[in-house]
């Protein structure tokens, strides 16, 4: 018997261009904890599945009869389901999230990249790993929670506030195969490190960065603790996946140009069409587009970008007065013209 | 007409005076430019001053400069103080600039006589001048074709013997493919040899201004002229002085040719025979010519046509309706402005500015314009990979002789197509010269193409003089 979702738990789904994101919360958390993190990639334009694992969301008692092959076949379905829409997709875990994220890189190579926070990839030590099994085998069933771990006030994770000890046992073993098998990850990962967490050990991502075989870009947060994507870094967490995601996935196949895109910039570029004119633009720049496919489709990420031939360097000329455009000549090229100055019509809502 | 150099020695010594030779010109546009329309403003008076200013200087026995009395064609977005400059656009129709491009200053220094403004398509957005906002250009080598573009006008002008001399800019070709389609030289000189102040901006990263010659020497002599270090233009190089027009007698013997396959095999048939033909000239020449292959080529023409819109949409960002040129009365200003560019701008212009505004906006900047960037990151590397075997490389122009006028106007890709083989050495600021070698199937030029290594003009010109040297006879059909 399954109690209803939390408010705020529910799963996530946005559609978007060719580039998927699967996005994963953590253990005893859902949804809530990552929906600003989904909903930023999503107004970046990928398509986003951000799943309620099975047992969270809802009680803890449904977490109880589940473990790690229920949360790890959920994540990789998802994956499977989103993958096939895309041409590229990145994965994004919040610790527990992170581990499902890394073993999903180690099964799957085509995955582009990895975005982690906080992840889970080294097991507790065998001591505090021994004393869970002596809880275990003394019938207990839950232990206090470890939800909500977060410095910023009045910020809170929906976490339920006790957690199963069977659950975690199965999480904690997994995890110890997915350390193991941390030097075939090849993509790159941005990882998000915070330097004071309550929940991982930080040498979970000590570990990571040190053995994954891809390039690892690292972001440590100075005033977050566990749960980063709802404290005081959530804005930094957002922007930085969506510039990573952006680079990372760049080379994917770009979704054809739209009669709505052309509206949308020839309103950005100050010009207002007809619509025959939309329908001539769209179609015209449509093929120039298609042909830049060509180029949109190198694997160049090792060269930098030319932005000129020259090596630019900033040219200021000595402080001397000298003259300038004649006021008179300058003003009687303007279309209008008062006391000597530039006329325009009134600017937004100004009364005239 | 004679030659720029016969001209200029024959005022220089006093034997004809330079309003005698301005007169002529003027005569010769006024008798035969009904039917080619290179020219939108015929600056008959200022010339004539300017003819007159020379004269003086000769007969107080002042160094009237190497290009005494030499009428001269100046490209529409080149600033002339006091004269229309438009760009071909209606949306600078009647604006006067306040002041004079460097290379203007720099022609009137060296005793040049700028006859007139010239017909381009608008912001040199195009390879035909048919985008012009006052009609097109036709080509004096045959009337029912398009001079080719943007600075169609100026090749045309000194094609049909207006003018021995003419000034363009080249942003991706602009430049050679006229002179190629007119049967003319034009060169696109190093990025940030000759100064760009007061050339109106069109991608900034790309533009440079070069000379049109009915021959290497008078393309050279010219070029020697206007390329100088320029204070007002950030991206002007230092200590450049070149002295190119002694290298055109030079020979090429022992310059090694890069032949290069990916310059000619998208090209029509009668085309790429021609730089065949080309190479065993320079071979017979003395040249060592060898064939290379520079497959990164085949990006060059999906990023530029992603990275110039992308600058132009910045670039044509100042056409607001506030300071100078059009403007259309509205309610406030953002109507005011977008009233005014709607209006003003053509079809081309505001493709590009579109494809340019998309191509740097959220979501796809990545996938276009830095990718882009990158590509032109590969095709500078690959032009160093052969240039350290080769001197200079050889392959066409254009794809093709001179088209109908109308052929390609309402299919923006093809358009783009004519550019394909000028664009490499824009994304990576080298020169490149077109110079006339024979004609084609149907009797027109057929222009080929010499690219060099930053600097390298000197090069160019010992080549181009070869082969001009070694050129069929005009109108040899292949």
């Amino acid at each position: 018997m399954t109690a209803p979702i939390l408010p705020g738990a529910e799963p996530y789904s946005a559609a978007g261009d060719e580039r998927g994101a699967l996005v994963l919360h953590g253990f005893t958390g859902n949804p809530q904890s990552m929906r600003g993190l989904a909903t930023a990639l999503a107004a970046a334009g990928l398509t986003v599945e951000l799943p309620l694992l099975p047992g969270h969301g809802t009680a803890v008692a449904d977490l109880v009869p589940t473990g790690w092959d229920d949360w790890s076949a959920a994540a990789e379905a998802a994956y499977i389901d989103l993958a096939a829409r895309c041409t590229s997709v990145v994965v994004v875990g919040l610790s527990m999230g992170g581990t499902l994220s890394v073993w999903l890189a180690e099964r799957h190579p085509e995955i582009a990249a990895l975005v982690l926070v906080n992840p889970l990839v080294v097991p507790p030590d065998a001591e505090t790993v021994a004393f869970i099994d002596s809880l275990i085998e003394a019938g207990d069933e839950l232990a206090p929670g470890v939800g909500s771990d977060i410095a910023l006030e009045g910020a809170s994770e929906a976490a339920y506030s006790e957690l199963p000890l069977r659950s975690a046992r199965s999480l904690f073993d997994a995890a110890a195969a997915v350390e193991r098998g941390l030097g075939s990850v090849r993509c790159p990962v941005l990882l998000f490190s915070s330097v004071v967490d309550h929940v991982v050990d930080p040498v979970s991502g000590e570990c990571l960065a040190e053995r994954v075989a891809g390039p690892v870009e690292r972001v440590r947060l100075e005033r977050s603790y566990h749960v980063a994507t709802l404290d005081y870094d959530k804005d930094e967490i957002e922007r930085r996946t969506v510039v990573f995601v952006a680079d990372r996935l760049a080379r994917a196949p770009v979704r054809p140009l739209s009669r709505h895109d052309v509206v949308h910039v020839a309103s950005l570029a100050r010009l207002s069409l007809s619509p025959d004119e939309v329908d001539l633009f769209t179609a015209q720049l449509r093929t120039v587009l298609e042909h830049a496919a060509d180029v949109a489709a190198l694997d160049l990420a090792h060269l930098a970008p030319t932005a000129h031939p020259l090596p630019v360097v900033n040219v200021v000329r000595t402080d001397d007065p000298r003259p300038s455009l004649d006021r008179s000549e300058v003003l009687a090229a303007a279309p209008s013209v008062e006391d000597d100055r530039f006329r325009v019509p009134r600017i937004g809502g100004e009364a005239p | 007409m004679s030659g720029a150099r016969e001209l200029a020695a024959a005022v220089r010594a006093g034997e004809r005076s330079a309003r005698t030779v301005t007169e002529e010109a003027l005569a010769a546009v006024a008798a035969g430019d009904g039917e080619v329309h290179a020219f939108l403003t015929v600056m008959g008076d200022e010339a004539l001053a300017q003819a007159d200013a020379v004269d003086a200087a000769v007969a107080q026995g002042r160094d009237p400069g190497p290009l005494a009395g030499v009428p001269v064609a100046l490209k529409d977005n080149l600033c002339t103080r006091g004269i229309p400059t438009t760009c071909g656009s209606r949306i600078l129709d009647g604006w006067r600039p306040p002041y004079d491009a460097t290379v203007v200053e720099l022609l009137r220094a060296a005793g040049a006589v700028a006859l007139g403004k010239t017909n381009m398509d608008e912001f040199a957005m195009g390879s035909s001048t048919e985008n012009s906002a006052f009609g097109p250009t036709r080509n004096p080598r045959g009337l029912d074709r398009v001079p080719g573009g943007s600075s169609g006008g100026s090749a045309a002008a000194v094609a049909a013997g207006f003018t021995p001399l003419g000034l363009g800019s080249d942003t991706g070709g602009s430049i050679r493919q006229p002179a190629a389609l007119c049967g003319v030289v034009g060169l696109k000189p190093t990025y940030g040899s000759v100064s760009r102040y007061g050339l109106v901006a069109f991608a900034s990263s790309l533009d440079q201004i070069g000379p049109f010659a009915a021959n290497v020497e008078d393309a050279a002599l010219l070029f020697d002229a206007v390329a100088a270090h320029d204070p007002r233009d950030s991206t002007s190089l230092p200590g450049v002085h070149p002295t190119t027009l002694e290298a055109v007698r030079a020979g090429a013997d022992h310059v090694r040719v890069g032949l290069c396959p990916d310059l000619i095999e998208g090209c029509a048939p009668d085309v790429a025979s021609r730089v065949y033909e080309a190479a065993e000239a320079l071979s017979a020449a003395g040249a060592k010519v060898d064939e290379v292959r520079v497959p990164e080529f085949a990006y060059g023409l999906s990023a530029y046509y992603l990275i110039a819109p992308a600058e132009a949409s910045s670039n044509l960002a100042r056409y607001d309706g506030v300071r100078y040129g059009l403007r259309v009365e509205a309610d406030d200003a953002a109507a005011m402005n977008t009233a005014t560019r709607t209006a003003g701008f053509g079809a081309e212009v505001k493709r590009r500015i579109m494809l340019g505004t998309y191509a740097l906006s959220a979501g796809y900047y990545d996938a276009y314009y830095a990718q882009a960037q990158r590509v032109r990151t590969l095709v500078v590397q690959a032009f160093d990979r052969a240039y350290a075997s080769f001197d200079v490389l050889l392959g066409a122009t254009a794809p093709t002789t001179a088209f109908a006028l109308g052929a390609k106007v309402d299919d923006p890709m093809a358009m783009y197509m004519n550019d394909v083989c000028t664009i490499p050495s824009n994304l990576a600021g080298h020169p490149a010269l077109s110079v006339p070698f024979g004609s084609g199937a149907d009797g027109l030029p057929v222009g080929v193409q010499i690219l060099a290594p930053a600097l390298a003009e000197g090069l160019l010109f010992r080549v181009a003089g070869a082969l001009e040297a070694g050129a069929p006879r005009p109108g040899t059909r292949s």
